[in-house]
C-alpha cells in the first residue's frame, strides 16, 4: 500500500541527534507513541530523550479518559480509549484481545493497565496521579492494586471518587496496598449513609475529603484518624466534627502529635470557643490583628486571611492560630470553616 | 582572504543605522552579504566572526567561505536571518509544550520539497541558528499529524525492524577495516 508518495519520505533517523530531538518535541504524546510503535528503533530514540515537567495520570473513573497527561498538574492531554483501542493491534503481542476477558470492565482494565505499563515504560517514568472509581468492584480494585505493587513503590496522588461509594473497595485498597501514597483525596457524592472504612495510618503531605451531598457528610475520617495521623495538609469538608473532637486533636497536637502539620480545615457546625480551648492555654487575638498564611501546593497556593484568632502553641515551642471563618452555606443550618495553621519559624 | 564571486552578489537590504554586512561564500562558490543584526543569528557565523576579529572596516574584504552548505540554502537562510533579525528574543521553549504559531512568511519559505528541507536542517544545524532550526523542525512534525505507524514509517523513511535486523547482519558479516 502506498500510502505516500516516495518523494514525501524525508527520513530524520537520519538527522543529527539535536535536530531529531527537535522534530520529536513537536509531536504530542499520542504522536510519540505512534513514533514508538514505527520500529523498535524508534522506540528506543524515544526512551533516550529526555523529557521532564510532565506527570502521567491513570484514570480509571468512569467520566475520565484512561491515560492523563500533565503539565505542572495541568492536565494537558489524554488517550481516550477509543486511542487504546485503535492501537491495540500494536501491543499484547498482537495477539487476540478478545480472549482475555468478555467482562467489559475487565477488557477496559486490560487495555488501561496495558497501555499504561506501555507509555511509563516508554517517557521512564512512574504514573503519578490515580484516579479510582470509589464504587469499583471488589475484583477490579484488588487487581488495580496488585498490578500498582508491582509496578512502583510510591504514588503522588490517589484519588477515590464515584456517585456512589461501597466502603469495602477502599478497606481492601488500604489492605492491599504496599506503595506509599503522598496525597490522597476523597471526592465522594452518595447519596446515602456510607460505612466508615479504614484508610491505615494517614502518612501524606496532603488529605482532602469531602461529600458533595450535604445530607451524608464526611464520617469516613475519624478524630482518632486526625490524632493519630502525620499529615502536613488536612481539608475536610462538611463532616461531623464537633467541639470534643476538635479538643481532642488540638490537644494531641499541643502534646506533639501531627507534627508535620501546616494546615488543618474541615467544615463544620458553629463552633463554642470556650468548649473547644477547654483545658487549652490560648491567646485571643484582637480582630484588628490581621495575618496571611501561605503555602504552595503542587500546582497552587493555598491562602488563609486571619482576622484575629486564637493562638495556641505546642510544647516545642510551634505556634498555630485558629479560627472559624465565614459560613460555608446558607441554609436552616450555617456550616462554617474551621481553620487551624502552623506558622512557619513559630512566628 | 579573497575568492572572486562566480555568481551574481546577493544583495540585501540593510537598515542606515547600520551598515556593516559580512560577506558569506557557500560550497559552491555563491557570495552573499548578510547584515551584521542577522548573521548574529548563527552562533556559528557570529562566533566565527568574532574570533577571525573582523570588523565593520574590513569585513566586506574578508569574505566567510561555509562550505557545508550550498548556495540554495544559504539563500534560505539569509533570507530568513534578514527577516528575523530585530525579532524580539523569545523566551526559552519550556521542554514540552511548543506553542509557537509559525508565521505564514516562513511556512512559505518553507515551503519545500522534502529533499531540500532536510539539507536545509542540516545546514541550520550545522550554523546553529536557533530559529530556523524550530521552524523547519516545526514542519516536519506537523507532518506526522493524524498519522498511523505505518504511514509515519513511509513519510519519515523508517525501516521496519526486519529490515534494521538485515541490516545490522549484514554490518555485521561485512569485513571489517583489516578484512
Amino acid at each position: 500500500m502506498n500510502i505516500v508518495p516516495e518523494k514525501k519520505t524525508i527520513p530524520i533517523l537520519k538527522l543529527p541527534a539535536v535536530p531529531l530531538s527537535n522534530i520529536l518535541r513537536n509531536f504530542n504524546q499520542l504522536e510519540i507513541v505512534d513514533f514508538s510503535l514505527a520500529s523498535k528503533k524508534c522506540q528506543f530514540i524515544i526512551k533516550s530523550i529526555k523529557f521532564d515537567k510532565f506527570h502521567i495520570g491513570l484514570g480509571l473513573q468512569p467520566k475520565r479518559d484512561p491515560i492523563l497527561f500533565y503539565w505542572d498538574y495541568y492536565l494537558y492531554f489524554e488517550f481516550s480509549i477509543d486511542d487504546l483501542k485503535k492501537r491495540s493491534k500494536y501491543m499484547n503481542g498482537g495477539g487476540n484481545w478478545t480472549q482475555l476477558s468478555n467482562d467489559e470492565n475487565e477488557m477496559r482494565f486490560k487495555y488501561v493497565t496495558v497501555w499504561a505499563d506501555y507509555v511509563c515504560d516508554l517517557f521512564r517514568r512512574d504514573i503519578t496521579f490515580l484516579y479510582l472509581n470509589s464504587n469499583e468492584s471488589l475484583q477490579e480494585i484488588s487487581a488495580i492494586t496488585e498490578w500498582m505493587n508491582t509496578r512502583q513503590t510510591c504514588l503522588e496522588y490517589c484519588e477515590f471518587s464515584g456517585d456512589d461509594t461501597n466502603s469495602d473497595i477502599i478497606d481492601l485498597f488500604f489492605e492491599k496496598t504496599k506503595f506509599s501514597i503522598q496525597n490522597l483525596c476523597y471526592d465522594l457524592r452518595h447519596t446515602h449513609e456510607i460505612r466508615q472504612f479504614n484508610c491505615g495510618i494517614l502518612d501524606l503531605n496532603g488529605l482532602f475529603a469531602s461529600s458533595s451531598t450535604v445530607n451524608y457528610p464526611v464520617n469516613w475520617i475519624t478524630e482518632e484518624d486526625i490524632i493519630t495521623s502525620n499529615c502536613v495538609r488536612i481539608v475536610i469538608g462538611v463532616c461531623y466534627f464537633n467541639e470534643n473532637n476538635l479538643n481532642r486533636v488540638l490537644k494531641g497536637w499541643i502534646d506533639g502529635n501531627n507534627p508535620r502539620m501546616t494546615i488543618f480545615t474541615l467544615a463544620v457546625k458553629r463552633l463554642d470557643f470556650e468548649m473547644l480551648l477547654d483545658g487549652i492555654e490560648f491567646e485571643e487575638k484582637d480582630e484588628s490583628l490581621k495575618r496571611t498564611f501561605e503555602s504552595e501546593y503542587m500546582a497552587g497556593k493555598i491562602m488563609y486571611e486571619f482576622e484575629g484568632g486564637f493562638d495556641i502553641r505546642q510544647k516545642n515551642g510551634k505556634l498555630a492560630t485558629i479560627q472559624q471563618k465565614k459560613p460555608y452555606k446558607n441554609g436552616e443550618e450555617q456550616i462554617f470553616w474551621f481553620v487551624m495553621v502552623v506558622w512557619p519559624n513559630n512566628a | 582572504m579573497s575568492v572572486e564571486p562566480e555568481v551574481p552578489i546577493v544583495q540585501v537590504e540593510e537598515v542606515r543605522e547600520n551598515p556593516v554586512l559580512y560577506k558569506i561564500i557557500s560550497s559552491d562558490n555563491h557570495v552573499f552579504t548578510i547584515s551584521e543584526h542577522a548573521v548574529k543569528l548563527s552562533k556559528t557565523l557570529w562566533d566565527l566572526i568574532t574570533n577571525l576579529g573582523l570588523t565593520a572596516e574590513n569585513a566586506l574584504d574578508n569574505p566567510i567561505p561555509v562550505e557545508n552548505v550550498n548556495g540554495k540554502n544559504m539563500e534560505t537562510i539569509v533570507q530568513f536571518c534578514e527577516r528575523h533579525k530585530y525579532d524580539e528574543e523569545e523566551p526559552e521553549y519550556t521542554n514540552y509544550i511548543r506553542e509557537f504559531v509559525l508565521p505564514e512568511w516562513d511556512r512559505q519559505l518553507l515551503s519545500i520539497d522534502n529533499e531540500e528541507l532536510f539539507q536545509l536542517i542540516l545546514a541550520t544545524n550545522y550554523l546553529d541558528i536557533q530559529k530556523l532550526m524550530d521552524y523547519c523542525c516545526r514542519v516536519i512534525g506537523d507532518m506526522a499529524k493524524d498519522k498511523t505507524p505505518e504511514e509515519l514509517r513511509i513519510i519519515y523513511g523508517i525501516p521496519t525492524d526486519a529490515e534494521d535486523d538485515a541490516l545490522e547482519r549484514s554490518a555485521s558479516d561485512s569485513p571489517g577495516p583489516s578484512g
